[in-house]
């Protein structure tokens, strides 16, 4: 009851003297790793376009080099996504997308265009946060999430758009309400199975992912958001052979927006992402800056 | 409702996972491969034992188009070798890259046109033959 009345809050559903005590949900900030429905919803469906442009990469070593002139890694992405939420507790959602990747280096270019991994997303929230009145020491929201993602993606060039292998992961979020702020922090680690998709078998290491996020509401129809994250990939193997230093770091800085007008069902969003270029930093990634424009429906 | 005790095992559960990303986010692989730069020579024995390969550029190894040279020295003096195939993997991301040329020069092997199209670890990998006999190398190398 606390997190729909907190959610109810954020689009102007409860009066302005609870606005100070208890801001809202994260639901539906583009970016982030939240639930798409707010508790007193049962679907929604959000359509999203990304733009990613890469402004360097990192070697095995971890160091940074800028791209030349005359190259480019540019990804375009269509996201589709639906959920459903059978109960006030549980979100189940799938997200299926259609991109497009191209390079180009000083000597070839190449390309990938098609369908990306569809992913199955679950979230139940198992604690709701404690009413700010309520005695003794106010406990956080605590959601676990599950996902699952089906290697679907179109490969061209010596490109893939995703994975190609099947991903199963296991995470736990934490958010907490301090006045108009909101505060999430999550952990993610995902396993992989081992596949034949490059015509040899290949086994990618397991990921760990956490972020940081924190919300902001100066108005309760609106939101803003920043985040961090940290992505870590462990070492993959080919035929059973370790591929010593081929794990990945990646970290991300983000801001997010999203607004719904107050009986409104719809929420245009956007989001920015953007790895800075600072060596060390990451790991046999690419480095870039992207865009999310994004707009749900949810009822 | 949870009791208490959930609420703490929850906790401790999340602290977990909190803590796996947080440690496995530090530096990089202490056996993260090395650059192949101009001059430079890789040697390894292949996985059968038939042969030891030595594998260089003349230029460093980059992203974009790569010339490399492959040297072969049969385990047991006066066996044929020969190059089936060349390849390279970026394991992590499934990028792969195949040569244009492999043309044999004696125990070398020009191996021309390899387009390695991201910096990182890359897996490089001959299949061959020795007397008959089908062999394969690997190397790892990491490209700026």
């Amino acid at each position: 009851m606390i997190w729909r009345a907190a959610c109810a809050f954020a689009f102007g559903l409860v009066t302005a003297l609870y606005a100070r005590n208890a801001a809202a949900c994260s639901c539906g900030v583009p970016g982030l790793e939240s639930a798409l429905t707010r508790p007193d919803e049962t679907w929604g469906v959000r359509i999203a376009e990304t733009q990613s442009f890469a402004h360097g990469q990192w070697n095995a070593r971890g160091a940074y080099r800028a791209l030349g002139a005359g190259e480019h890694d540019r990804t375009f992405e269509l996201l589709a996504l639906a959920a459903l939420r059978p109960t006030s507790r549980l979100e189940l959602s799938v997200d299926g997308r259609y991109g497009e990747r191209s390079l180009s280096n000083a000597t070839s270019t190449a390309a990938v265009r098609g369908a990306d991994d569809l992913l199955f997303h679950a979230r139940f929230e198992l604690l709701r946060e404690s009413m700010p009145w309520a005695p003794g020491i106010r406990l956080p929201a605590l959601a676990l999430i599950g996902s699952l993602r089906a290697p679907t993606a179109a490969r061209a060039d010596g490109l893939s758009l995703g994975l190609g292998t099947w991903e199963y992961a296991l995470g736990a979020a934490v958010e907490q309400s301090i006045g108009r702020f909101r505060l999430g922090a999550l952990a993610e680690v995902a396993d992989r199975a081992s596949d034949t998709s490059l015509g040899v078998e290949r086994t990618l290491g397991p990921r760990a992912l956490g972020q940081l996020v924190a919300w902001y509401w100066p108005d309760p129809r609106l939101v803003v958001s920043a985040s961090t994250s940290l992505t870590w990939e462990g070492d993959a193997s080919v035929q059973g052979r370790s591929a010593p230093g081929s794990g990945t770091r990646l970290w991300l800085v983000g801001v997010g927006s999203s607004f719904r007008a107050v009986g409104s069902n719809v929420r245009p969003g956007i989001a920015l992402r953007y790895a800075p270029p600072a060596p060390d930093v990451g790991i046999n990634v690419v480095g870039g800056a992207a865009v999310e424009l994004s707009v749900a429906y949810t009822r | 409702m949870l009791g208490i005790g959930s609420k703490q095992q929850a906790g401790l559960v999340l602290a977990r996972l909190c803590l796996l990303a947080a440690l496995t986010g530090c530096g990089a692989s202490p056996s993260a491969p090395r650059e192949l730069g101009a001059g430079s020579v890789l040697e390894r024995v292949s996985n059968g034992g038939l042969v030891t390969a030595r594998l260089s550029a003349t230029a460093p190894v980059v992203v974009g188009t790569n010339n490399l040279q492959l040297e072969l020295t049969p385990s047991t003096s006066g066996q044929s070798v020969q190059v089936d195939a060349f390849s390279a993997l970026m394991p992590a991301y499934g990028h792969s890259a195949s040569p244009t040329r492999i043309e044999p020069q004696g125990e070398t092997f020009a191996i021309d046109g390899l387009m390695l199209s991201m910096s990182g670890a890359w897996e490089l990998t001959a299949n061959l033959h020795a007397a008959g006999a089908p062999d394969e190398v690997v190397f790892d190398i990491d490209v700026p």
